[in-house]
């Protein structure tokens, strides 16, 4: 059974239903809505957009439900990111940060959670000057106000 | 059981309650977030930040430089999303950046996950070089803090007095008192915060503060007092206020931690009954190496209480007692805080008869070394009712024999759930599989680790864990001793092989003694003879371990002292890794004997292995140039080293 998606700029994309149902978001409507051909429309995703999520679900349609692990340590990794999805995260800074917030309006906690790894990972270890660099970022703080607020919080960058 | 239902019952309901309540205060700090910037304002320094004022416009937007219309860093689901995959440095280095980073990740830097909580130690030296927040700096961001963990050791630093009075201090969800010092009475150094009024008992001062932080902090989910009790002439004043009593504050405490804690009521201590009797929210207890004497009797008011029935806890659902003593401490184990003139009457099983007044427990832990208990009133305790709710039993030091233990599983938990079983100490025998296999535990045990246990013959032990692993399908942690891989691949396949996500336990190539035994081989012929079967024996216990398609942990490190013969296993692909590629979700590995690998290995597992992320540091021989190469591999990798445990 195909679903039939509709893009912010009305592009048409057919997947089988067992791939829209990756989203939640779309799973909760299907189930509310019942037996329907009629399209659902995504107001919020761009048709690239959707053809990259899209992409993410073919690959992990058969992919176990994800259940919330409990470990003795409560810190989460983020370098254990799988080599498909590492590839598939291999996207411009755009993309990437509009596949996450699609995956957090769809719904797509596995999806969501890739990405918010892949912008941790993106953070570590770097100085903010290099945060900036590599977000693009202009910094607005005065250098009184930065040395006051490395000043108040060195403590935290110690651990 | 009486009034068994009704009282379950209520506990459901609560919990419905509980859940709605305690989302309603994650998310109340999400919205409140604007406001506290703007609390910030009014409590700010003598030189306030710029940021603070011109902050109007970045709070109301966090626009991003990247995008004109929304970037994931202006949803808080997602920045906290983010944010929890970031070391508390990272964090700090991010609210740096721009403007509306700092407003979006500042909250994560005061008030990080709980196990980050922020440490204020007032030390005149503290012990550890910790940075920790200036008092000013405290002071302004005190109402982002969430969790907080107070340290002293005996003499108060000079701005202890500024920290616990922070105005702001008003959303803690835990805090954690720690007194780590060995002095018998605290010193004020420098001034004197009682604002001049000559000596002032330091001790009431501290204590003073305390009350009126818990009084602010209304949102408490959980208090931990380590070696820490409030003086006599405080103890009633300080647990009513830790009940809500008096501040008008309904609290909603739910976890309480006590360690070395005093139960002294004839000294003006409150016992340990009267401290959670108040506690009505409270579901999880945890005390230890503490002195329990007083359950059933309450201090104030012991005749009347005599005879009557006793007041049950039915939100208690976590009960652990962790190497407590039943009757006081002895004298060195004191804390520094103690008041002395302990009563020497003791009431044996002051632990156990706690544990009964909590029918709805669903977690009971009973780790005991020094404890004058002996095994049959244990066992009659948690014999005698049956424990509905129960899914957690871990039972530590008690030396039970194989009927023992048999006994306590055939007879506590009638119509129980139980979903995990730790046992330290306790020997799991054939009675023991027998009784565990009657009352049908095994359908649902998800957690079993039977450790130090093993008594008789090991190959005896051995068989019965590999019965275990046939029978238990929910199985997902598992922990013992020793397993012989000769039972492994002679026996059936284990009923737990989808589920099974952490195995830990030597896997002994062993032999059987009168055959295989290396001492009786004398011909060079027949040692090789040997050394092949072991080989053949590995592989076809790969065979059988690779089918393990959810295993994350394999923890090959051997847990009891003095079991000798052991033939551990060889893991590099010349003696046949590579016929475990089906570990697809391997995150640990860990192993006590030094290795022989090669990068060739390493690569291997980085293959295979696309989640692996831990493995023990013993690679190769250890020192030799080539470990050192595999050691910094496995960095590049991004894989943690964990020094051999030996």
């Amino acid at each position: 059974m195909t679903v039939i998606l509709v893009s912010s700029d009305n592009q048409d994309f057919k997947v089988d239903k067992e791939v829209a149902e990756r989203s939640i978001l779309i799973k909760n409507m299907l189930e509310d809505v019942g037996e329907s051909d009629s399209p659902i429309p995504l107001p919020n995703v761009t048709s690239a957009v959707l053809t990259k999520v899209i992409e993410y679900c073919e690959h992990h349609r058969n992919d176990p439900v994800q259940v919330p692990e409990e470990t003795d340590d409560p810190r989460k990794r983020s370098n254990d990111i799988e080599e498909w999805d590492m590839k598939f995260m291999q996207v411009d800074q755009e993309m990437l940060f509009e596949i996450i917030l699609a995956a957090n309006y769809l719904d797509i906690k596995p999806l969501l959670d890739v990405g918010c790894k892949t912008v941790a990972n993106i953070i570590k270890g770097k100085t903010p000057e290099e945060i900036r660099k590599a977000f693009n970022i202009v910094n607005d703080f005065t250098p009184e106000e930065e040395a006051q607020i490395k000043k108040e919080n060195e403590w935290a960058e110690d651990r | 059981m009486k009034g068994s239902n009704a009282t379950l019952f209520a506990g459901d309901e609560r919990k419905d309650q509980r859940v709605y309540l305690s989302y309603f205060f994650d998310y109340l700090f999400l919205f409140a977030l604007p406001f506290l910037f703007i609390f910030f304002l009014s409590t700010s320094s003598p030189h306030p930040l710029p940021v603070h004022t011109a902050m109007t416009n970045e709070t109301l937007s966090f626009a991003h430089p990247l995008s004109p219309t929304i970037s994931p860093f202006d949803i808080p689901e997602i920045t906290i999303n983010i944010s929890s995959y970031l070391r508390h440095h990272d964090l700090a280095r991010c609210i740096r950046v721009c403007k509306s980073w700092y407003y979006v990740f500042l909250h994560s830097v005061w008030s990080p996950p709980p196990f980050l909580n922020i440490n204020l130690s007032t030390d005149n030296q503290p012990r550890e070089a910790v940075l920790q927040p200036t008092s000013a700096s405290f002071l302004r961001h005190a109402a982002l803090v969430r969790d907080l963990r107070f340290q002293n050791s005996g003499a108060l630093g000079e701005d202890w007095f500024e920290y616990l009075s922070a105005p702001g201090l008003t959303h803690l969800r835990t805090l954690t008192l720690l007194h780590s010092g060995k002095v018998r009475s605290m010193k004020i150094v420098g001034r004197n915060p009682g604002g001049g009024h000559g000596v002032v008992g330091v001790e009431e001062v501290y204590w003073n503060a305390l009350i009126d932080v818990l009084r602010r902090s209304c949102t408490l989910d959980l208090l931990r007092l380590v070696n820490l009790n409030p003086p006599f002439n405080m103890a009633a004043h300080f647990w009513d206020n830790v009940a809500g009593c008096g501040s008008g504050v309904s609290r909603s405490l739910r976890t309480l931690e006590l360690h070395r804690f005093i139960e002294n009521p004839n000294a003006g201590q409150r016992s340990l009954l009267d401290v959670i009797s108040p506690l009505k929210s409270i579901e999880r207890l945890t005390v230890s190496d503490s002195s329990l004497m007083y359950p059933l009797r309450r201090s104030n008011n012991s005749n009347q209480q005599q005879g009557q029935e006793p007041v049950y806890f039915l939100n208690i659902k976590t009960i652990h007692f962790i190497g407590n003593f039943d009757g006081p401490l002895p004298a060195c184990q004191r804390p520094i805080l103690y008041t002395p003139n302990t009563p020497t009457l003791t009431r044996p099983s002051a632990q156990l008869q706690l544990l009964c007044l909590c029918p709805n427990l669903e977690d009971i832990t009973l780790t005991n070394y020094k404890t004058r208990l002996s095994n049959d009133q244990i066992s009659k305790a948690l014999t005698d009712r049956t424990w509905p709710l129960l899914k957690s039993l871990t039972l530590f030091g008690f030396r039970y024999q194989d009927l023992e233990m048999s006994h306590i599983l055939l007879n506590s938990f009638r119509d129980a759930q139980l979903e995990a079983l730790f046992l330290e100490a306790c020997l799991f025998g054939e009675a023991s599989l027998a009784a565990f296999e009657s009352r049908k535990l095994f359908e649902r045990i998800r957690k079993l680790h039977i450790m130090g246990a093993v008594d008789g013959p090991s190959t005896r032990i051995s068989r019965i864990l590999q019965r275990i692993l046939e029978i238990c399908p929910r199985l997902e942690s598992f922990g013992a001793d020793t397993i012989l891989a000769k039972d492994i691949v002679d026996g059936q396949e284990w009923a737990c092989k989808g589920r099974l996500r952490h195995l830990k336990a030597v896997i002994d190539l062993g032999y059987d003694r009168e055959k295989e035994s290396p001492s009786e081989v004398t011909t060079i012929n027949r040692k090789e003879d040997f050394i092949s079967s072991k080989t053949r024996r590995q592989r076809a216990l790969f065979k059988r371990l690779n089918t393990l398609h959810n295993l994350q942990e394999l923890d090959l490190i051997r847990r009891r002292p003095g079991y000798t013969f052991t033939y551990p296993l060889n893991l590099d692909l010349r003696h046949g890794l590579d016929i475990l590629s089906g570990l697809r979700n391997l995150q640990k590995l860990y192993f006590l004997k030094e290795q022989r690998m090669t990068m060739e290995d390493l690569e291997w597992m980085k293959k295979h292995w696309p989640r692996f992320s831990e493995i023990t540091q013993s690679l190769h021989v250890k020192g030799s140039e080539e470990s050192e190469v595999l050691d910094n591999a496995c960095r590049n990798f991004g894989w943690s080293l964990r020094p051999n445990g030996r």
